[in-house]
């Protein structure tokens, strides 16, 4: 998929002069190893289920990743950001957030509040805390270690969204290895199914993703472009963030039919994050390109093509891909980046960025101009050409008709 | 001069790494060595109170009181209790095939863990929940049936119980020398006695006595 924008949040493969970039590497590395001896053992036991489980994980991330990326955004991380969020979620977050604080924390609370308390509330208190938390801190590590910064909600709630998506791949095989062992090993490729099943097709909307892309939306919220800043919304969405995971952890949803419609609650929940978050963002391009327009830089048909909801940028798409084909919306994507890429460099203050976009805006605005002259010249051209051939058709009719013929 | 920068520009200001890279680091270093380590500051097993339950996934047992139970393996679904030499492990899970089978895969597992196994209790073989062969007609539901495997570890007895009910099955496994064994035979065969294979709910479980 082409990207979007390419400056946002580019984290370089190698970059050891970077402290940020450590930061990643060495905690990835470090929550890597904690999950490979956590799960070495269950793995050289169940190989099958080793093996379904990583297979099982491919067209998850393939899936939600295309899901992700594909949203009809206008700002949009880089891949390189993509790739750095899913590595923290799954090594990170997981083996040095997660794995040994979750067992402490229910462990103390049998030793200070009851037994049953840790086994009944124990998994709804240490979760949130551990897991959001290392995987919120994450999405700060992937924008550190790429030197970049939240432009608004949704660059915070797509690199959320790909965080949790790690977080979420490794837990499934974690899972998975904890139903065979139930199962005894009587059934591995059963027991995989099944709980690839339960986890990721019929409970999905209970997924790690849309936890923390609530809590990367969170993040934007508060401290996004000035212009995209929504505070209340960042406390609204952190508090979903750990409340919908504490409550599905808790003993507060008893049975089946409870859990079912708690989880088909949450996409509405999402849409509704989303649709807040896409307001912000072009609330925030529509209030820095305005200056662009009044400057003359861009036309404001070019801000209103970036739209304020989904609903409008979905049918501007369709409407670019009706008339300019595929190349149309490869050309538009291109485009967009640059407006995207000047508002966040006017509102910035980076002077020496904005003159460099502002310049490419200008000449592909000339561009346009220019080529919906000859557009104009060449219809007009047309236009006189076919007005002549119906002038001739019809001096040829009247003569014929003055000779008694019918044509 | 080859140095780490904490580079950004101003523009960054909400997102300094200088701010941030400590901030994880700290949070990090203590959710993986500082948590963890909390536990170790109090006792981590504690005497079991007299009409007390516990649970491990979805089955339970009673531990007789006065043993001492591992609070760690309590919470990780596996509760084990001690008395002097002889550990009292409790754990379930559950099985579709037949009982015969279960019994079979039993003594892989514990054969797997250095123990040689004694010859198996009969069990039915023909009480699959779940049968790929179209011939053969399952059960609904398969009544409790306790089966009781010895078996040796090093100079240690040990005795397995597994009991079944439906597909739900439990486990209580006894290690320790033949004569603390014999000694706490009581014990044992109340715990034994005391197996719930069922459903076992936040609900239904009895508030422990603290």
């Amino acid at each position: 998929m082409k990207e979007i924008t390419r400056r946002s949040a580019s984290v370089r493969w190698w970059d050891p002069r970077n402290v940020g970039w450590w930061l990643v590497v060495v905690l990835c590395a470090v929550g890597a190893w904690e999950l490979g001896t956590s799960l070495g053992p269950a793995a050289a036991r169940y190989p099958v289920t080793a093996t379904l489980a990583v297979l099982f994980s491919v067209p998850m991330f393939v899936i939600v990743w295309f899901l992700v990326r594909s949203m009809h955004i206008v700002t949009k991380p880089a891949r390189s950001a993509g790739i750095t969020a899913v590595a923290w979620g799954a090594a990170a977050a997981t083996g040095v957030f997660a794995i040994k604080a979750n067992g402490a924390i229910i462990l103390l609370l049998a030793q200070h509040v009851s037994l049953n308390f840790a086994n009944g509330w124990g998994a709804a208190i240490a979760a949130p805390i551990t897991e959001e938390t290392g995987k919120l801190l994450g999405i700060a590590a992937v924008l550190i270690a790429a030197r970049s910064w939240l432009r608004g909600p949704v660059d915070g709630l797509v690199l959320g969204a790909l965080v949790g998506l790690g977080f979420l791949l490794a837990e499934n095989i974690l899972y998975a290895f904890n139903v065979t062992v139930l199962n005894f090993g009587e059934s591995q490729p059963l027991d995989t199914v099944a709980i690839y099943f339960v986890r990721t097709g019929l409970f999905w909307p209970i997924s790690h993703a849309i936890f923390t892309a609530f809590a990367g939306a969170a993040l934007g919220f508060w401290w996004g472009r000035p212009g995209a800043r929504r505070p209340w919304w960042g406390v609204l969405c952190i508090a979903l963030a750990y409340g919908t995971h504490f409550l599905w952890n808790s003993p507060l949803l008893p049975g089946f039919l409870a859990r079912m419609g708690f989880a088909t609650l949450v996409p509405f929940v999402l849409w509704f994050v989303v649709h807040r978050a896409r307001k912000a963002e072009a609330a925030w391009l529509r209030g820095v390109l305005h200056g662009e327009v009044v400057a003359g830089t861009i036309p404001q048909e070019w801000v209103d093509g970036l739209g304020s909801t989904l609903h409008a940028r979905r049918r501007y798409w369709r409407r670019v891909t009706k008339a300019y084909g595929a190349q149309g919306r490869a050309a538009q994507r291109g485009h967009e980046a640059m407006l995207v890429d000047l508002a966040d460099a006017v509102d910035a203050g980076d002077a020496q960025a904005a003159a460099i976009l502002r310049a490419q805006a200008r000449a592909a605005h000339e561009e346009a101009q220019r080529r919906a002259a000859a557009a104009a010249h060449e219809a007009a051209r047309l236009q006189a050409a076919w007005d002549e051939y119906y002038r001739q058709v019809d001096e040829y009719r009247r003569y014929w008709a003055a000779r008694g013929y019918r044509v | 001069m080859w140095r780490l920068t904490f580079t950004e520009t101003r523009r960054a200001v909400p997102w300094r790494a200088a701010v941030w890279t400590p901030v994880i680091a700290v949070i990090g270093l203590i959710l993986f060595l500082a948590v963890p380590a909390l536990p170790g500051l109090s006792p981590t097993t504690r005497p079991v109170e007299p009409g007390e339950r516990v649970a491990a996934s979805t089955a339970s047992f009673a531990p007789a009181a006065g043993w001492t139970l591992d609070l760690d393996a309590a919470t990780s679904a596996r509760p084990t209790v001690t008395l002097g030499s002889v550990t009292v492990r409790f754990s379930d899970g559950v099985w579709f095939g037949s009982s015969s089978d279960l019994l079979k895969r039993m003594r892989e597992l514990l054969e797997e863990s250095g123990a040689s196994v004694g010859p198996l209790p009969h069990a039915p073989s023909d009480d699959a929940l779940i049968s790929l062969d179209p011939e053969r007609t399952s059960p609904e539901t398969i009544p409790r049936a306790e089966y009781l495997i010895d078996f040796t570890s090093g100079d240690a007895e040990g005795h397995l119980l597994v009991v079944r009910e439906d597909s739900g099955v439990a486990l209580v496994r006894v290690v320790g020398p033949a004569a603390d064994i014999s000694a706490a035979a009581d014990d044992i065969d109340s715990m034994f006695a005391s197996v719930d294979v069922g459903v076992v709910s936040v609900d239904t479980v009895p508030q422990e006595p603290r």
